[in-house]
């Protein structure tokens, strides 16, 4: 067999196997989920700088979030501890005296009464109460926006949707009006759509964001509204989201797979 | 604590740009989101991420195989490895071809981290009894392929390289050439003697020479 015509059997072998190979690499169900669990973990490891691996992130996750948790516990109960002590001393003093207190505050915002944290959430989710007899506010009471914003993505990037969906319905209802709790509708919606597989609860998230003002992840929200609309099988909704997602951003990433469905549904 | 994509700040013109080639390169409609997540923008770096992994799950598949158990730490990987690229891409070809390259090579080193002994005689066993009955002609499909990832993972690194950007990716010698920074002759050479290799296995598979001789 002369040189060439060896080559050309090899390219032939190897056309072959990569034919084969090819046929392994078609998508398959559960690619949209996995692919959000990779970018959430890609992210946050890029975003640390660090080198651990997805399954060592999540045995670290597993051992540092009861720690966090009892860290906050304790220190809240100090901070408790602390304001009740001072309480006393103050009313000690006024009794004392008829001069008000004036050193610097040590004071923290009024932890939310356990009634309130109980309450119902405005979405609706089934939300495990928190313990009645809990001896202190719960770890989270006197995060500020951002803070709790910031648990809750951690949250969930460390593998614990449930808990991160209570974070982010605390964070909804503790401060309706702030930035954190409108991006947080679509965080939440994307973790409902993705995560929890559960579309209705992920719709009324990115409706209610949508229906509010016009910000910055406008876009994800039309692109996740359309997405529960598809896994809800309502098609007729679903050509109108998608329909809504070109007309307000023509250019969006998203738009071919748009167009896709369309034609699809067409 | 470490922020997420909503309420990151946008770096809208901060930093250099990156070189992305004139002509067709020059619409790519990945470099300017690639840019901006280069330069640190959250926000960005989570809309190019998915933008490209549903392209980086094929060639992962193909290497590693459809149903392997670290498809997803793998892609995590690349993922990883995309966004830590980026400081030193240089807009030689697309962002999505500069990902996949990515991807094939972490597949790669994970198939050959994961080439042990065991697994070696594990599958040895399970080429020995293909358990439930198939066609001859998927039977030497499988085997082919296996072959082609097994030589994946045990090729020299630079032709391993060149094996799975021309059988999974389908580069041309040309596009290898550009991507690797060496001749043109030089990627023709280590692809021969990728192939040879590969015919090497399949002549010395016994099973699979008489499956090819039953279909003659």
């Amino acid at each position: 067999m002369s040189g060439v015509e060896r080559d050309v059997e090899l390219d032939a072998l190897l056309e072959a196997a990569a034919a084969d190979l090819a046929a392994d690499g078609r998508p398959r169900a559960g690619d949209d989920m996995l692919i959000a669990r990779s970018v959430d973990e890609a992210i946050a490891r890029a975003t640390a700088g660090g080198g651990r691996g997805l399954r060592g992130r999540r045995r670290w996750a597993v051992r540092a979030v009861p720690l966090v948790a009892a860290v906050l516990v304790a220190t809240s109960a100090a901070l408790a501890l602390i304001e009740r002590a001072r309480s006393v001393r103050q009313t000690e003093v006024r009794t004392q005296s008829a001069e008000p207190a004036s050193g610097p505050s040590l004071a923290r915002p009024p932890a939310v009464p356990a009634a309130v944290a109980k309450a119902p959430d405005s979405a609706g989710a089934e939300v495990p109460a928190e313990p009645s007899t809990h001896p202190t506010p719960a770890p989270d009471v006197e995060l500020t926006a951002p803070e709790l914003f910031a648990l809750a993505n951690e949250t969930r990037r460390h593998g614990e949707p449930a808990a991160a969906v209570r974070q982010y319905l605390a964070l909804q209802r503790r401060f309706p009006r702030s930035p954190e709790a409108s991006l947080s509708l679509v965080a939440l919606g994307r973790l409902y759509l993705d995560r929890l597989g559960d579309p209705g609860r992920a719709l009324a998230q990115f409706d209610e964001y949508v229906a509010g003002r016009d910000g910055e992840l406008r876009e994800e929200a039309l692109v996740g509204r359309a997405l529960a609309l598809q896994r809800l099988g309502r098609v007729a909704d679903e050509k109108d989201a998608w329909r809504a997602l070109l007309a307000a951003f023509p250019n969006s990433l998203s738009a071919n797979r748009a167009a896709a469905r369309l034609v699809e549904l067409h | 604590m470490m922020q997420d994509a909503p309420w990151q700040p946008r770096h809208a013109d901060s930093g250099p740009l990156l070189r992305f080639p004139s002509g067709p390169m020059a619409v790519d409609p990945l470099s300017e989101v690639a840019r901006r997540a280069r330069d640190g923008d959250v926000w960005a770096q989570r809309r190019l991420l998915e933008a490209i992994a549903p392209s980086l799950l094929p060639p992962l598949r193909m290497i590693l195989g459809p149903a392997h158990p670290d498809i997803e730490d793998v892609l995590q990987e690349a993922l990883v490895g995309v966004l830590r690229g980026l400081a030193s891409f240089r807009g030689e070809s697309t962002v999505l071809h500069f990902a996949r390259r990515v991807a094939t090579k972490r597949a790669i080193e994970a198939c050959r981290r994961q080439r042990t002994a065991a697994r070696k005689l594990e599958h040895a066993q399970q080429l020995e009894v293909p358990t439930p009955p198939t066609p001859r002609e998927t039977m030497v499909a499988n085997r082919q392929r296996q072959h082609l990832r097994d030589l994946l993972a045990e090729l020299p690194g630079a032709q391993a390289d060149a094996l799975a950007m021309r059988a999974v990716l389908g580069y041309s010698l040309d596009e290898i050439a550009d991507a690797t920074g060496v001749p043109v002759n030089t990627v023709r050479s280590r692809l021969r003697l990728a192939k040879e290799a590969l015919r090497k296995r399949i002549d010395t598979d016994p099973s699979l020479g008489e499956l090819l001789e039953e279909m003659s």
